[in-house]
């Protein structure tokens, strides 16, 4: 098996834990959280020593050095990252969760790319561009926060309904609590998600000489930065600040993120059975969830609305 | 000046273009996916209105920095990132109205300064005798859109009126004979420079054909051109210059001379320079009509030709005009007179002089050995500027960057011995939106790491809050992390089992197989292991080959194990499905395939029963397209052609090349290659 599969979930998941651990450290000094972190940070260094060492292996094997071809590279920016994370990790409690993150989505890309290696050395090399491999790198890298806020987003609607009179006070915090988080991860997200569909027109570029062709994949991720963009500013018109507002919305544009991953290679480009009038297929899963979504959203609606109304009473 | 800033600093407004930004996209890859991406960029992303919804949210991002006092030392990495979207936006401007492109073609041996537009213009000279003017307009025709227009002149006080009577797709021009408005037409091919056309002559009519504007009439009252009369169902030629012909029935061919007027037969090619004509047929009393060949809206074939039939109008003296035309061909001119009006007209793209050539030396084409797919193809050109010249190779990825021109490998002429090249100039937009992207990166990343933005400001207060933290995230994002497992194998065909159970090849064996050293395809020595792990990645997508029998025990064989048993039974491996396929991407066309449930087929059933590779067409067309017109059925089926050819090139031995060949001067040269024949009486008893 292919130790940077390993790696990339270790990462991965090591990636994720740690940002949640860094939103709630912003808010809770715990005993607890600190040494779990700690313990976190240590792992994520025996996993990248693990990395190096493999790095180091294979240089010595191959008796070349390891950026030779494309999965290469891409393990070697992986490991560079991952020792940038390591090294600013006092600086900002974001950077080695995000670098981590980052480092286990090229690893991902990478072991995708092992999985279908080159054999025929003239294959249309389209896909082993460094640009491909870094503009999908940071793409995916995006969806663990986005994902993150539409979870953070839906506990804050939940909490919205279960809210009683007794337990409004705490409730309310943590509503507020977890409306900020979602702002902030949905912030990096947003950030990451720009700047890789940005990369994605480097891309292109250097691909077939122009950056930007309205392709349905990249105009989707850019209509995902747009609905994003539209819930972190919803606050800047009054009648759409609210808490309740920014969760339920911040669920909602996660399908755009749905879309563009998954529906996209489905619907749009060109899957012959499909196309031309037929039904289009949706999977049953997403009908459940949307119509989940859309029963907890409105009754943390008016759960809300009569709160504030005994409020004015 | 007031009024205006309340109205772009208005956050809703801000909100609603956004909105509208994104619901019109959403709707236009739709839209790309039913009624073809022409349709698309007509309505959506080539219209004005969304222009003006980008140069809105440009003006909403400047209004609100005011409002919002962004223009704060602290506040710099914000407003450095939303400033940059104004620059994105510039720069997507100047690319629109400033860059221009379009496909260059090259024959082998030939060069070319030229490149054939990707915008598409009706092209008018109207003269009078005395004056003469020209009109221009760039319009795009679809199947979708309200393709109407009119364009409006006059000449010496003469009213001149040109607009659209019918646009078909994909239309095949129709003889109706004896019609009712029928008139005596003479049906030809014609051929010149970069293609192939029919045309209509009607009586009078005169046609410009290719670069070269060889002008061909039929009872033409024009001197000097080639002109064919007709006398009682005779034809008689008359040309400038001598003309070869070629019969067609019987294979003869000659040599006709010019400036007299010679007998002329139908279904026969005449040629001179680089313009020939066959005249198909005769029609006394005929009118054309235009068949659309496409079914349905999206169906816009870009292969085939496309019609627009005009009015043109003199006065009130109407004429039609019916031009055919393609995408990515120059067009003919057509001329015909109105009134006492002389008219020449085309519709189509339009030649773009570049100020260097581009010769090409030789298009390389390579395919799999054994096997009509293509596994690659590259032009070798090389630029002549003046005294400069530089040779460069042009292949998928490798753009050539020249005078502000990229050339990159589009595609290529079906006799292999022309190139494609998508040619496009944006020096100015493209650097204005890297500068954009630059800057947005630098205003992002301080925004999150920087001092005091409102994301620092939230983190506050957060941390104000002083709460602990809800553990039960904690919990929910453990069980994010699991994965889901690849679904179950089942469905075995006995035989099959009964195959891969003699398959089974000892493992000590196979190992010792693995050591030998071999040359890859790229000339580099590798032990087989190396090349068998590679080699069943590619064809079966993991590392381990598993089959599941029917008594649900799992046969397991690694990499080695595979690779020794496939150069030993090929026929065996032949019947296995071990080749991967995504039958869903597939749609109808793999349905008759049979595919087993886990995703597998195996190679004797990509070849049906007369012994043809099923995907061989499938691929070819699929080889053809830009990478960026493949869709996902077209991929897939470049990927099961690879590794169809991979595989059956492992049946050939063509991957064990044990002793290196040094009198190869190829340093990938094939060497000696071992046919495991002498091998095979030991191992099949294992
Ligand atoms: C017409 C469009 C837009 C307008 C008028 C606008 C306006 C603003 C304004 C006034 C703020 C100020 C926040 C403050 O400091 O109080 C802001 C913040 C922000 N904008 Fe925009 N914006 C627009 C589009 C976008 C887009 C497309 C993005 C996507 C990347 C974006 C991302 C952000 C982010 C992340 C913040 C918060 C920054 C922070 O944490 O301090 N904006 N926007």
């Amino acid at each position: 098996m292919n130790l940077n599969f390993w790696l990339f979930q270790t990462f991965f998941t090591i990636g994720l834990i740690m940002l949640v651990l860094a939103l709630s450290k912003i808010f809770v000094q715990k005993r607890f959280i600190n040494s779990l972190w700690n313990i976190l940070v240590i792992i994520s260094l025996i996993s990248f020593l693990i990395f190096t060492g493999n790095i180091l292996l294979r240089w010595y094997i191959a008796q070349h050095p390891p950026w030779s071809n494309g999965y290469e590279m891409m393990v070697f920016v992986a490991w560079v990252l991952m020792l940038c994370g390591l090294m600013t990790f006092r600086k900002s409690d974001f950077s080695l969760p995000l670098a981590t993150l980052f480092t286990g989505s090229l690893l991902l890309v990478s072991y995708l790319d092992w999985l279908n290696p080159e054999i025929t050395n003239l294959m249309p090399v389209l896909k082993s561009s460094f640009w491909l491999k870094v503009h999908v790198a940071t793409i995916v890298s995006s969806y663990a926060p986005l994902a993150l806020s539409a979870v953070l987003g839906f506990m804050a609607l939940i909490l919205m309904i279960i809210k009683t009179k007794s337990s409004a006070e705490i409730i309310d915090i943590r509503i507020k609590e977890l409306t900020y988080i979602n702002e902030i991860s949905m912030t990096i997200g947003l950030f990451v998600l720009t700047v890789g569909t940005f990369l994605g027109g480097v891309w292109a570029n250097e691909s077939w000489g122009r950056y930007w062709a309205w392709d349905p994949k990249e105009t989707w991720a850019l209509i995902s930065i747009i609905i994003y963009a539209i819930v972190l500013h919803l606050r800047l018109v009054p009648a759409l600040n609210s808490r309740f507002t920014m969760n339920f919305a911040s669920v909602l544009a996660f399908g755009s993120i749905i879309m563009t991953s998954f529906g996209v290679n489905y619907y749009l480009t060109g899957l012959h059975s499909y196309a031309a009038g037929d039904p289009i297929p949706i999977p049953k899963f997403i009908y459940v969830i949307t119509a989940i979504v859309i029963i907890v959203g409105v009754i943390a609606f008016f759960r809300v609305r009569k709160a504030k109304k005994k409020v004015l009473k | 000046m007031k009024s205006i800033y309340r109205f772009f600093s208005s956050s809703t407004l801000a909100l609603l273009l956004l909105l509208i930004f994104a619901v019109a996209m959403a709707t236009a890859t739709f839209m790309e996916n039913d009624y073809g991406t022409d349709t698309a960029w007509i309505k959506i992303y080539d219209a004005l209105w969304f222009e003006l919804v980008m140069v809105g949210l440009a003006l909403c991002f400047l209004a609100n920095t005011f409002k919002y006092n962004l223009w704060r030392k602290e506040k710099w990495a914000v407003l450095l990132f939303h400033l940059s979207f104004i620059i994105i936006i510039i720069g997507a401007g100047i690319t629109r109205y400033d860059s221009y492109g379009g496909i260059m073609r090259i024959r082998e041996g030939q060069s070319s300064s030229t490149i054939i537009s990707d915008k598409n213009y009706l092209q008018v000279h109207i003269s009078n005798g005395n004056k003469t003017i020209h009109l221009q307009k760039k319009k795009e025709f679809s199947p979708l859109n309200d393709n109407n227009f009119t364009i409006k002149a006059d000449l010496e006080d003469v009213p001149i009126e040109i607009s659209l009577k019918e646009f078909v797709a994909d239309a095949l021009p129709e003889i109706v004979d004896n019609s009712e408005n029928g008139m005596p037409l003479l049906q030809m091919v014609v051929t010149s420079g970069n293609g192939r056309e029919t045309l209509f002559l009607n009586k009078g009519e005169v046609e410009v054909i290719g670069p070269e504007k060889h002008k061909v009439g039929f009872e033409a009252q024009e001197e000097g051109i080639i002109n064919i009369t007709e006398k009682n169902g005779e034809f008689k030629v008359w040309a400038p210059h001598q003309l070869d012909f070629f019969i067609m029935a019987d294979q003869k061919a000659g040599v006709i001379q010019g400036d007299s007027l010679q007998p002329m037969s139908l279904r026969t090619l005449y040629r001179h320079g680089d313009l020939s004509f066959v005249p198909l047929s005769y029609h006394e009393n005929a009118s054309i009509e235009l068949i659309s060949t496409s079914e349905k809206p999206k169906d816009n074939d870009p292969t085939k030709d496309d019609a627009v039939v005009l009015n043109v109008k003199v006065g009130d003296k109407t004429e039609e005009l019916m031009i055919l035309y393609r995408k990515g061909f120059l067009p003919t001119t057509h001329e015909t007179s109105v009134g006492d009006m002389n008219f020449s007209i085309s519709y189509g793209a339009m030649p773009i002089e570049i100020p260097f050539e581009v010769k090409l030396n030789e298009f390389q084409l390579e395919r799999y050995p054994g096997s009509e797919s293509p596994s690659s193809y590259a032009s070798e050109v090389m630029i002549i500027d003046g005294d400069t010249k530089m040779p460069f190779r042009i292949y998928m990825n490798n753009v050539l960057d020249y005078g502000g021109f990229r050339f990159y490998q589009a595609s290529y002429d079906t006799d292999e011995k022309g190139t494609l090249l998508a040619v496009n100039h944006d020096v100015l937009g493209t650097a204005t939106t890297y500068i954009g992207y630059f800057l947005m990166m630098i205003g992002m990343f301080f925004t999150l790491f920087g001092k005091r933005t409102r994301f620092t400001a939230i983190s506050k207060s957060l941390k104000k809050i002083k709460q602990r933290a809800p553990l039960l995230l904690l919990a929910l994002f453990s069980s994010l992390a699991s994965f889901a497992q690849a679904p179950m194998q089942k469905d075995s065909i006995p035989s099959v089992t009964e195959l891969i159970i003699n398959e089974v090849v000892h493992k000590q064996h196979s190992n010792l197989f693995g050591r030998i050293l071999v040359q890859d395809v790229d000339g580099r020595i590798k032990p087989i292991n190396t090349l068998s792990s590679e080699f069943l990645r590619k064809i079966y997508g993991k590392t381990t080959f598993k089959y599941k029998t029917e008594e649900g025990k799992v046969i397991a064989l690694d990499a080695d194990q595979v690779f020794l048993a496939m150069h030993v039974s090929h026929g065996a491996w032949q019947k296995i499905p071990v080749i991967k396929i995504e039958a869903i991407k597939g749609g109808d066309f793999f349905k008759p395939l049979k595919i087993t449930d886990d995703g597998y087929i195996s190679f004797d059933h990509l070849i049906n029963p007369d012994g043809d590779y099923v995907l061989a067409k499938m691929a070819e067309d699929a080889h053809a397209k830009k990478p960026a017109e493949q869709n996902e059925f077209d991929k897939e089926v470049i990927k099961v052609d690879e590794r169809f050819n991979i595989l059956f090139n492992i049946f050939s031995g063509n991957y064990l090349t044990i002793f290196p060949n040094s009198l190869d001067e190829s340093d990938n040269g094939l060497a000696i290659t071992i046919t495991l024949t002498t091998f095979r009486k030991k191992t099949v008893n294992l």
